[in-house]
């Protein structure tokens, strides 16, 4: 049976418009298509072929430029083909008419969501395609719906509704229902900042009743230790991991709230500190915690259940709400407010201590498309596409957002500084950066900056790989010529100099260095000694080709890949790996110690997965995301098997922290080569300032020193 | 219906949301309070600071959108505090936990032994196939919790009268005891008075029936030589145990698993989840002693077996097992598990296992197909008792009976060596004492005769009736 699908305006000029469409078998070109503009025939013509073999189109006359409605419903009608196929206006979404008058100052400027105070509530969304948009308020099971209207600013509508209710809403669950040609959808606030279980409504919510007591004097850790702030060295932790094994001591496993117990230890073992009262002695200054906005696949709903045999656990890269804390991690997620409570209870627990808090920020893709709220709202505006329209993935996820749109783009930038204002993050690391736009990265670290007194301070940096190499999708290019861009690139493609100095990425070209590929293959710990050089160019500042030294993440480990440990201990063992991971032997520690060394030696933001100083094994699984949580979890007790291990990481962060002569990040970002380290065999060796260094991974063995004092030696 | 949900609570001034109501019942210990001239009240926040005694106040919605149900909290003049009016009158009938009300259709807060939320209107609360309850009280829309005193166990868990364990179901709430008294640093006393069937646990999605204790154990629990029996777990986490963690001076002892039957999920041979199976606990810091394990078969798709504990650092003490531990799936050699023992998977530094008898173990791998087409058994690793002792850790007076392993992997796959069966303990770098090493084994059907193997040579050679290989002190072995 013939079919068509995938219909898409895909140009408009002064004179028409083009629609483009697949369909099921070539004969299709002697057929007419007919142009349906909110259900009325405008015009037919003939069907001419498109470009590949099951491609078509057609060109229309009667609409244009002059009489476009972005607004109205656009259908194809073939002869012969029973049923209309609605066109999507995607493509348009970069026609300089669009970019013009959607796009426009106000539109960039308006606060979206819900908005509550003084006695009123006031709903915003962004729908330029919507013929209508209603909020359906919720009053337990029964709900109303309520129109929004739109909002005209000096004769123009640029594509926002809104309405402000005389009542204060506080607590009540919403959503938007909008109406995008003849599909009409329920929609999650895109900038909802409370929900409910499985974030499936909005809720409203008046952010101070939300504040835990003295959240007024919480302060970001540069304002409370400028010093330890400019020294970043931060630990990649999972909350879940966090507490989750019974050796934790902790109460609220799993929850937020285990970051504000105090004084715990391993149970019966008060030598074996755990927590926040670990943290502190092992010094470091950041903590990074993986994914904590809203996402899907761990069952809020279901976390009371006694069935203990199943695993309930995600990493949690894959977002769902962008602007709302994970709810499983809460106590209670069910109750909006109660998650933000504890996710700033948290916040403020860590900057008690001490310790900055970095978040995970996953902007690059959405979890699903449809059942979205950027989708729901605007389809197809805010994910890349290929030619013919089908969604580009260079996130290795199904898609990836269009972050050089200017809509993406402002979400990002409003999001990032939401975050870090109302829950004082000190820092974001942007997962798969390589998939954002040059311009997008500029325009939030500017916006960041500005944000509050200590926005300069915060951190920024990320990944700046993607999934599909150096690939540039056609929705791209258009939309960054249309929009005078031609500059702009994708970070995955653009040289590191490009970016402001506080935008810093992961140099794996150092991580590979020093441990090895992910196959698992040698690095230079396992003594290849072509890789010495990219070591000692790390400690020098220069690796990865970087503009200044403070574009580098300095690493040997993150959630991804093997630990290190087990990387260590993987490689020689190649196809008989070892049977066991838990005791620390004496060459694994060797590796360990030469790896740490090194890094914690460079300059730039130094960095650690959670437990890789105690040696953290995950069995030889080098992608547990979904995972048992045992396998993820931190084991605290392994502090006494990799006591010498953990002693070894504890100085080297000491003497980090006490050096800011070499190891402030301020002064790293006008530094673009700092030391003289050199490669000979397996052996780096060299200064920077007070810094002297060997490391040899032929026998194992190394010394660093700071001012003629001996840091660490082996 | 809903009720008025509290906004605030700061500085004695009660605030809530009025949700679409314009006028409430307001009382005070039972006497209304007006602002207005129809008596009811019609603003949204009543100022109690001016009180001198402690009072309970009512706030019933009466007019508007909102018809729903009382916000009910006590007032405590002491600290100036809106506090939950206390539930009381607990009891359970089979899983059902029930209480008695405060005031009229006040909705309840309920909070598990994981922290988890759950608002029940009713004043009873099903537990069947939920987490154990630790705190119930009113709703008062956010706010902290108290654990409250839910009397689940007869008894007073003290030494000369233990918590009383008559069911499977009671055995669950132990969590729930530990989790209370973690605070006070109070060490339970537990006794199971009876036989434990669990057939009679109404199986869960996974059909299993038997749910492991997560919260860390510091108590004693005596198992009175009771039976637990019907035990069916088909397990989809990193680990299956009766206990997650033994904590230092805990004490389990005296308990019969009959016939247990535990399996896990399949994992990938590119992910492994090195998921884990043993009876009584995944890490133990304690005693475990006088535990018998009888006619077990434990199915692992990937994963480590054994009949007592995973991790051993405190004492396993006079035990007994016996059973078949079967390796299933397609895992890689080339990954962590696929190991086997008895007793402890691995008795680590200060670790010590005593006495200990096995008197029957099976177990049988699986063939697997490797990366590169080639084919594998996927066990590589079994010891009879023990299936690595650690350096500073001690196997002393354990024997094994007999020993089949069927489908072993062997250095004719192409794997040179690193891979060790013992009939007392696989690998050995610590001390091996007081065992004769007089065990029935064989390998891949051929008689071992060894007392001790060799590392890196011919595969029979990896074996021994003893140790597989010796790195440590062997006392008795010549």
């Amino acid at each position: 049976m013939f079919k068509i699908s995938n219909a898409r305006l895909v140009s408009k000029t002064e004179s028409n418009v083009t629609v483009e469409f697949d369909v099921s078998s070539p004969t299709a070109h002697a057929e007419k298509a007919t142009l349906f503009v909110n259900g009325v025939p405008t015009e037919t013509v003939a069907v001419q072929a498109g470009d590949a073999l099951r491609a078509a189109k057609a060109t229309f006359s009667a609409v244009n430029a002059s009489n476009f409605d972005f607004s109205a419903e656009y259908a194809l009608g073939i002869t012969g083909v029973r049923a209309t196929a609605r066109v999507s206006l995607t493509a348009l979404a970069d026609d300089p008419d669009f970019i013009a008058v959607f796009e426009n100052k106000d539109t960039l400027s308006c606060e979206f969501g819900a908005t509550v105070g003084n006695g009123r509530t006031t709903f915003r969304v962004w729908a330029p395609f919507a013929s209508s948009v209603g909020v359906k308020l919720y009053d337990g099971n029964a709900s109303r719906t309520e129109a929004l209207g739109k909002r005209v600013r000096d004769g123009v509508w640029g594509g926002v509704w809104e309405r402000e209710f005389p009542a204060d809403l506080d607590g009540t669950y919403y959503n938007f229902v909008v109406t995008n040609g003849d599909a009409e959808t329920e929609a999650v606030d895109p900038y909802a900042k409370a929900c409910d279980a499985n974030g499936l409504r909005g809720m409203v919510i008046n952010l101070d009743r939300t504040d835990p007591p003295g959240w007024e004097n919480d302060k970001y850790l540069c304002e409370t230790d400028s010093v330890a702030a400019d020294i970043p060295i931060v630990w990649e932790i999972h909350v879940a991991d966090f507490s989750s094994s019974p050796d934790s001591g902790m109460r609220f496993k799993g929850k937020y709230l285990a970051f504000t117990e105090e004084n715990t230890c391993v149970p019966g073992k008060p030598e074996l500190k755990t927590g926040i009262a670990y943290l502190k002695d092992l010094g470091v200054t950041y903590v990074q915690l993986n994914p904590v906005y809203d996402f899907a696949t761990v069952d809020e709903g279901d976390l009371g259940k006694a069935d203990n045999t199943k695993d309930n656990f995600n990493w949690g890269y894959d977002p769902q709400n962008f602007n709302i804390p994970e709810g499983s991690y809460s106590t209670d997620p069910s109750k909006g407010e109660v998650r933000i409570n504890e996710f700033k209870q948290m916040v403020a627990a860590l900057h008690r201590a001490g310790i900055g808090v970095v978040m995970d920020v996953v902007y690059n893709h959405t979890y699903t498309v449809g059942g979205q709220a950027l989708h729901d709202t605007v389809p197809g505006y805010y994910h890349r596409t290929h030619a013919d329209g089908t969604l580009t993935d260079g996130s290795g996820c199904g898609n990836e957002t269009a972050t050089e749109r200017a809509m993406m783009r402002k979400y990002i930038v409003d999001s990032v500084v939401y975050w870090a204002t109302e829950y004082h993050i000190d820092g974001f690391r942007f997962d798969l950066m390589g998939l954002y736009d040059a311009e997008t990265i500029k325009a939030v670290r500017t916006a960041l900056d500005k944000a509050c007194r200590a926005g300069a301070r915060l951190l920024t940096y990320g990944e700046p790989w993607s999934a599909d190499g150096i690939y540039i999708p056609p929705s791209f290019t258009r939309r960054v010529k249309a929009a005078g861009e031609n500059k702009n690139m994708l970070i995955k493609n653009c040289s590191l100099s490009m970016l402001p100095a506080r935008v810093a990425v992961f140099n794996d070209d150092a991580r590979d260095g020093i441990r090895g590929n992910n196959d698992p293959g040698p690095g230079w710990i396992h003594g290849s000694a072509d890789k010495t050089g990219t070591v000692a160019a790390m400690l020098n500042g220069t690796a990865k080709n970087l503009g200044v030294a403070s574009h580098n993440v300095v690493y040997a480990s993150a959630h991804d890949n093997y630990t290190l440990w087990d990387q260590a201990i993987g490689v020689p063992a190649g196809r008989e790996t070892p049977l066991f991971y838990e005791n620390a032997t004496e060459y694994a520690v060797k590796r360990c110690k030469l790896a740490s060394a090194a890094y914690l030696s460079s300059p730039g933001i130094a960095f650690m997965l959670a437990g890789e100083e105690m040696g953290r094994t995950k069995y030889g699984n080098h992608n547990s995301y979904n995972s048992p949580v045992k396998l993820n979890r931190i084991v605290w007790s392994r502090q006494a098997e990799f006591g010498e291990l953990l002693a070894h990481y504890k100085a080297l962060v000491k003497a980090r922290r006490n050096a800011p002569e070499l190891f402030s990040y301020s002064h790293a970002t006008k530094e673009t080569h700092g030391g003289n380290f050199s490669a000979v065999g397996l052996t780096v060796k060299g200064t920077r300032g007070g810094l002297s260094l060997w490391l040899d991974a032929d026998g194992g063995s190394g010394c660093v020193e700071i001012d003629g004092k001996t840091v660490t030696e082996f | 219906m809903r009720f008025p949900e509290i906004k605030s609570c700061d500085n004695g001034v009660l605030e809530w949301a009025s949700y679409g109501a314009t006028a409430y019942i307001l009382t005070v210990d039972g006497v209304p309070v007006s602002d207005s001239e129809d008596g009811t009240y019609r603003g949204t926040a009543f100022d109690a600071s001016g009180l001198v005694s402690d009072a309970r106040i009512s706030v019933t919605p009466c007019r508007g959108t909102l018809r729903g149900k009382p916000l009910v909290v006590i007032y405590r003049v002491s600290d100036g505090k809106f506090v939950a009016p206390p539930v009381t009158g607990f009891k359970l009938d089979g899983e059902v936990l029930s209480w008695d009300p405060v005031g009229d259709g006040v909705r309840y807060r309920i909070v598990d032994v994981d922290f988890n939320v759950t608002y029940t209107a009713k004043c009873s609360f099903d537990m069947t196939k939920r987490n154990i309850v630790v705190s119930v009280c009113p709703d008062l829309g956010c706010g902290s919790f108290d654990f409250c005193d839910i009397p689940y166990l007869e008894g007073d868990g003290t030494e000369a009268a233990p918590y009383e364990i008559r069911t499977p179901f009671d055995l669950r709430t132990v969590d729930y005891y530990e989790m209370s008294s973690a605070q006070r640093g109070v060490v339970n006393c537990y006794k199971i008075m009876n036989d434990l069937d669990y057939n009679d646990v109404g199986a869960l999605d996974c059909d299993s029936n038997m749910f492991t204790l997560r919260k860390p154990f510091c108590g004693r629990l005596d198992g009175n030589g009771k039976k637990l029996y019907n035990i069916n777990v088909i397990y989809d986490g990193g680990y299956w145990a009766m206990f997650d963690f033994l904590a230092a001076g805990s004490v389990v002892e005296n308990i019969v698993f009959s016939s247990p039957r535990i399996s896990n999920r399949l994992q990938s041979p590119h992910s492994p989840i090195s998921a884990t199976v043993a009876t009584v606990a995944d890490v133990n810091y304690g005693t475990v002693r006088g535990i018998t394990v009888k006619d077990a078969v434990y199915t692992a798709a990937g994963g480590e077996i054994c009949g007592i504990a995973t991790h051993n650092y405190g004492l396993v003490k006079a035990c007994s097992v016996s059973g078949t531990f079967v390796q299933e799936g397609t895992g890689q050699p080339a990954q962590a598990c696929y190991e086997a023992a008895g007793v402890v998977l691995e008795n680590c530094r200060g670790g010590a296992v005593e006495g200990c008898e096995v008197v029957r173990l099976g177990v049988r791998g699986t063939e697997c197909v490797g990366y590169d087409g080639s084919t594998y058994f996927n066990v590589r690793t079994v010891g009879g008792v023990v299936s690595v002792n650690r350096a500073g850790a001690t196997v002393s007076a354990c024997r094994c009976d007999a020993l089949t392993l069927t489908n072993m992997l062997n250095n004719r796959n192409g794997f040179a060596g690193g891979f060790e069966w013992g009939g007392t303990v696989a690998y050995n770098a610590g001390i091996v004492e007081e065992c004769d090493g007089q065990c029935n084994m064989t390998f891949n059907g051929n008689a071992v005769t060894k007392l001790i193997g060799a590392d890196g040579e011919p595969t029979d050679d990896q074996c021994g009736t003893l140790i597989g290989k010796n790195d440590g002190k062997a006392a008795d072995a010549p």
